[in-house]
């Protein structure tokens, strides 16, 4: 008989465990490295709109061919990053297991993604691409992230199988969701016939509108899994964690998950409204779009709520300002994403930079945001320092962040309903008003506050780039020291499942 | 090494001139080195045949910087065997320094 059956009130101590955080540092690392590289491209595009001139002329540097690197530097490299880091540190510690698999998997999930994003950025300056949005690498490099992914999947199950634990903590269902669709979604949708095996060409499989509606398949999916499910699991964790409080509604996390998790799967065929796919198939994603609305927003209020008593932590954590400001964006996209699949606002929206601004409140507010909160509150744990080097950088970077979502966001607004109504403008002869030209040049003063915007959220990067630096780097957050100044260590009791 | 290595275990130098076995506690990371580590080679060597077969630049860049990848990767895995046997040695000799003492 154990001890703890022998004596009921005793709590049982259990062995620390060994977890594999190197891996974490390095996804760290690189989701912030990343993140500048996705910033700096994202400014230079923006320029470009503004004054195209800037492509210099050359094939490499022009719209066509950097758009694909901003956005995989964006989603898979930055929020890739951060996703693979965070999940690894979430599923151990609420685990109480390490990584299965051993280093060397852990390694090659690591070093084969950014090998994987390093090539896929080279391909697309080359002029390669299977030009489908969010899904541009050719059929090698697919392959290649196919077996990454495996090894992803692998090193999450298997820690999940070997868990001390014998609940599975919300979080880890987000990962999960995001791990195992993600590799259906990437498999089905680059299905393709390569011209020769020495070859990067391909075709894909599907055709005509099918092609399409495949395609829109997994990109609607690739937000829905990719940053939204991913990035939820990082809400369920770190913001109890920063909070000090436990999730307002277990129960409403776990209902939030399911139905998140059936509703999205059926919403892409919204990006296809008023083109040759049938009627019912874009009413149908319509509908579900709709119907979305209420899971995204039951899952933004537990966020919030779980700050219930302790709002005055705000104050004083800018770093949990981030992931608060997160879910509030998160609140505002998934109503803005469901009203603009509505057929009727969608015909004014569709083409328009409206829908590059949605995108962006979702990217910047909600992904990167929520991403920032994470790795401020990782860092000090993560390279065993007393706290971050300055909380005044944090709030700085906070601020001018927020200020260039918001400079971005309006300005799209403002263009983009712009464009749609001088697009559909006719004059009293029943000819179009304005011609696409026109519409073009009055985009101008809009871009340059665009532009403007970006330059903004990526000066609040360098600033926490140089902050974080400092935090490992500098002998002011050296632990020993603040132990010895009775200074306190960062927040971070048991809470969400540890 | 490589008999250890196939049965994931360790060799851990006990006392001077002699080893002592431990089996089991690092066995599922030898493993997976060896795992890890043949599936890299076998990466490596399909980078060097679309490499020597390519038709355009982008199959010649990806197959010569897969080798490259994973040439780069085995010599990380063979590199952290080695200081993690570095680091058992030192720990084993910090560990029968610290017994010396305490017989003193």
């Amino acid at each position: 008989m154990s001890d703890a059956a022998l004596h009921p009130g005793a709590m049982a101590v259990r062995a620390p465990v060994d977890y594999n955080m190197a891996v974490v540092r390095k996804f760290t690392i690189a989701a912030m490295f990343w993140g500048v590289v996705a910033f700096l491209v994202g400014v230079y595009l923006a320029a470009e709109l503004s004054w195209p001139a800037l492509n210099l002329g050359y094939s490499f540097t022009n719209f066509g061919r950097l758009r694909p690197v901003h956005t995989s530097a964006a989603i898979f490299a930055f929020g890739g990053s951060a996703l693979f880091g965070t999940s690894f540190y979430v599923v151990q510690r609420t685990c109480r297991a390490r990584l299965w698999g051993g280093e060397a998997l852990a390694d090659f999930v690591f070093w084969g993604y950014q090998f994987f994003i390093v090539m896929a950025a080279l391909s697309y300056v080359m002029g390669f691409s299977q030009s489908q949005e969010y899904a541009e690498p050719e059929w090698h490099l697919d392959v290649f992230l196919t077996l990454v992914w495996v090894a992803y999947a692998a090193i999450f199950l298997g820690t999940l199988l070997k868990r001390e634990e014998s609940h599975i903590y919300v979080a880890n269902w987000f990962y999960l969701a995001f791990i195992l669709t993600i590799a259906v979604l990437h498999i089905v949708n680059n299905m393709a016939v390569p011209v020769s095996i020495y070859m990067a060409k391909s075709y894909s499989v599907y055709s005509g509108v099918q092609n399409a509606l495949i395609q829109w398949w997994y990109g609607h999916n690739a937000v829905g899994f990719f940053l939204t499910a991913g990035f939820l699991g990082m809400m369920y964790y770190f913001i109890p964690k920063q909070a000090n409080r436990p999730v307002y509604s277990y129960r409403l996390s776990v209902v939030h998950f399911w139905a998140l998790s059936f509703t999205y799967i059926w919403a892409g065929p919204h990006h296809l409204h008023y083109t040759s796919l049938p009627d019912w198939t874009q009413t149908l994603g319509m509908v579900f779009s709709v119907i979305l609305w209420m899971p995204s927003w039951g899952g933004m209020i537990n966020g919030l709520m779980t700050l219930s008593g302790a709002w005055d932590k705000l104050r004083t954590d800018p770093a949990l300002r981030f992931s608060v400001t997160a879910v509030g964006f998160y609140g505002m996209s998934t109503f803005e994403g469901p009203m603009m699949s509505i057929r009727d606002v969608n015909a004014l929206s569709h083409y328009t930079d409206w829908t590059i601004g949605h995108v962006h409140s979702g990217a910047l507010g909600w992904v990167a945001f929520i991403s920032f909160g994470a790795i401020y509150y990782m860092v000090p744990l993560l390279w065993n320092r007393s706290g971050l080097y300055s909380t005044k950088l944090v709030a700085w970077h906070y601020w001018i962040a927020t200020l260039g979502i918001v400079f971005y966001i309006t300005a799209m607004w403002v263009a983009g309903i712009m464009q749609g109504l001088m697009w559909r403008a006719y004059d009293q002869f029943g000819f179009l008003q304005y011609s696409f030209v026109e519409s073009v040049s009055a985009m101008h003063p809009y871009y340059v506050i665009r532009m403007l915007g970006g330059v903004m959220f990526l000066t609040g990067a360098l600033i926490m780039v140089f902050n974080l630096v400092m935090t490992v780097r500098s002998p002011s957050t050296d632990t020993k020291a603040a132990r010895d100044d009775g200074a306190a260590l960062p927040a971070g009791l048991a809470v969400a499942g540890e | 090494m490589l008999a250890a290595r196939l049965t994931g275990t360790t060799f851990r130098a006990a006392k001077p001139g002699g080893v002592e076995r431990e089996r089991g506690a690092n066995m599922d990371i030898e493993v997976g080195d060896l795992v890890v580590g043949l599936l890299v080679a076998v990466l490596g060597l399909i980078g060097l045949v679309l490499a020597s077969g390519a038709l355009d630049d982008e199959m010649y860049l990806f197959g010569l910087s897969l080798a490259g990848f994973a040439a780069l990767f085995e010599l990380g895995l063979i590199r952290r065997h080695f200081d993690r046997r570095e680091a058992v040695r030192v720990h084993a000799a910090a560990e029968r320094a610290g017994e010396a003492g305490a017989h003193v």
